[in-house]
């Protein structure tokens, strides 16, 4: 195969196809693999909010016990806040990280490194979060009036038999797994596709 | 570098075949290209602050175009990054007006069949890039760009040959 002459093919090729933008106004939208996280992280922040104001309005909208209500708003308001602050702290971090003015394959790096430590960081605070919503929902179902007296006192002061504690421990741990396992399972899906095509493409590198 | 919008874009037009060489490499379908060349320009300005002058424009602009088209992945899904002996694999045999517009359509059709470090190999090794300065931009030892680039230059031949062209 003649490669000087596909050069010479190719700088001779019309070019009047490519027409290169008189603004950059409407392309600021990247849809490199960072840009597209930050998109899908700023989306679940927008969906936590909308979240956030729901579950704080949902104890005014029923009638709950004095205990249950106080104990429920305080949960979600520090699983609001971890969540909420990892997810900003996240956005904030991606902002600065990941170009493409290095070698190629320390920009393939930094870009994996990137988005696993935006992984385990989301992981992290989703997690942390989530490890207080049992106690939420518990205060939410056992508080309300409608559901009869108000056992959710007994239970969180922990006035019960010792083989019901042992029952309320063992499915906190279940769900604590619970909740473990979904959201690793639900980080990989929206973000370690991106860190498996890069790391094809760094194999293709050195294999 | 500090540049104004409107002096970026007139910079990036006296370069633009870089531009639309790495489109033309890295994707077959006008809309993808087309999406690449957009990214590309998105890097390009949002990286000009890194460039401080040391190398030529050029150079620069090649690096960052290439990375762009590694990393980024839109719709990539259709197309195969993994070659395999293509014996079903068919090129169009369309009409060209010309012997040369053909041999360039083939060129592109067979290139497709590369990965994508393949492809910013043989790319740099068409533009004339040496095997020190391909090895430099893609991060990787001299010996292993020119054992992979010997390989890739096969691959491509025998794709071309198994399409019944040659040239």
């Amino acid at each position: 195969m003649d490669f000087d002459k596909i050069k010479e093919l190719m700088d001779n090729e019309n070019q009047d196809d490519l027409e290169l933008p008189i603004s950059l106004e409407n392309i600021k939208e990247s849809n490199m693999p960072i840009a597209k996280i930050r998109k899908t992280m700023k989306g679940e922040i927008a969906i936590q909010l909308v979240a956030i104001v729901i579950f704080f309005t949902y104890p005014f909208l029923i009638e709950m016990y004095e205990l249950p209500r106080a104990v429920y708003l305080i949960f979600m308001f520090i699983t609001s806040l971890m969540t909420l602050g990892y997810l900003a702290k996240m956005i904030w971090f991606l902002r600065r990280t990941s170009n493409v003015k290095q070698q190629t394959k320390e920009t393939i790096l930094s870009f994996i490194h990137d988005i696993k430590l935006t992984m385990e960081v989301y992981k992290t605070g989703i997690i942390a979060g989530s490890l207080l919503l049992p106690v939420s929902v518990a205060a939410i179902f056992m508080g309300a009036v409608k559901f009869g007296p108000d056992r959710f006192t007994e239970w969180f002061l922990l006035q019960m038999p010792t083989s019901i504690f042992f029952l309320v421990l063992l499915g906190y741990l279940i769900s604590c797994v619970l909740i473990y396992y979904i959201t690793v399972i639900w980080a990989d899906k929206l973000y370690g596709v991106h860190v498996r095509k890069l790391e094809e493409i760094l194999a293709q590198m050195e294999e | 570098m500090e540049l104004t919008e409107q002096e970026f874009l007139s910079k990036i037009t006296v370069h633009k075949g870089i531009i639309h060489k790495v489109s033309r490499i890295y994707f077959e379908d006008p809309s993808d290209r087309e999406d690449l060349v957009q990214e590309i320009i998105l890097q390009l300005w949002k990286s000009l602050k890194s460039f401080n002058g040391k190398s030529q424009f050029s150079s620069w602009m090649y690096r960052v175009a290439l990375n762009t088209a590694i990393v980024f992945f839109k719709k990539e899904k259709r197309k195969s990054d993994n070659y395999q002996m293509p014996e079903h694999v068919q090129l169009a045999h369309e009409e060209y007006s010309d012997e040369k517009e053909q041999q360039l359509a083939v060129f592109y059709k067979a290139v497709q069949q590369l990965n994508k470090i393949e492809k910013a190999l043989i790319f740099q090794f068409i533009e004339g890039f040496s095997g020190e300065e391909i090895a430099k931009n893609l991060g990787m030892s001299p010996g292993n760009v020119r054992v992979k680039l010997n390989r890739t230059k096969k691959k491509l031949q025998e794709i071309i040959k198994t399409q019944n062209h040659g040239f």
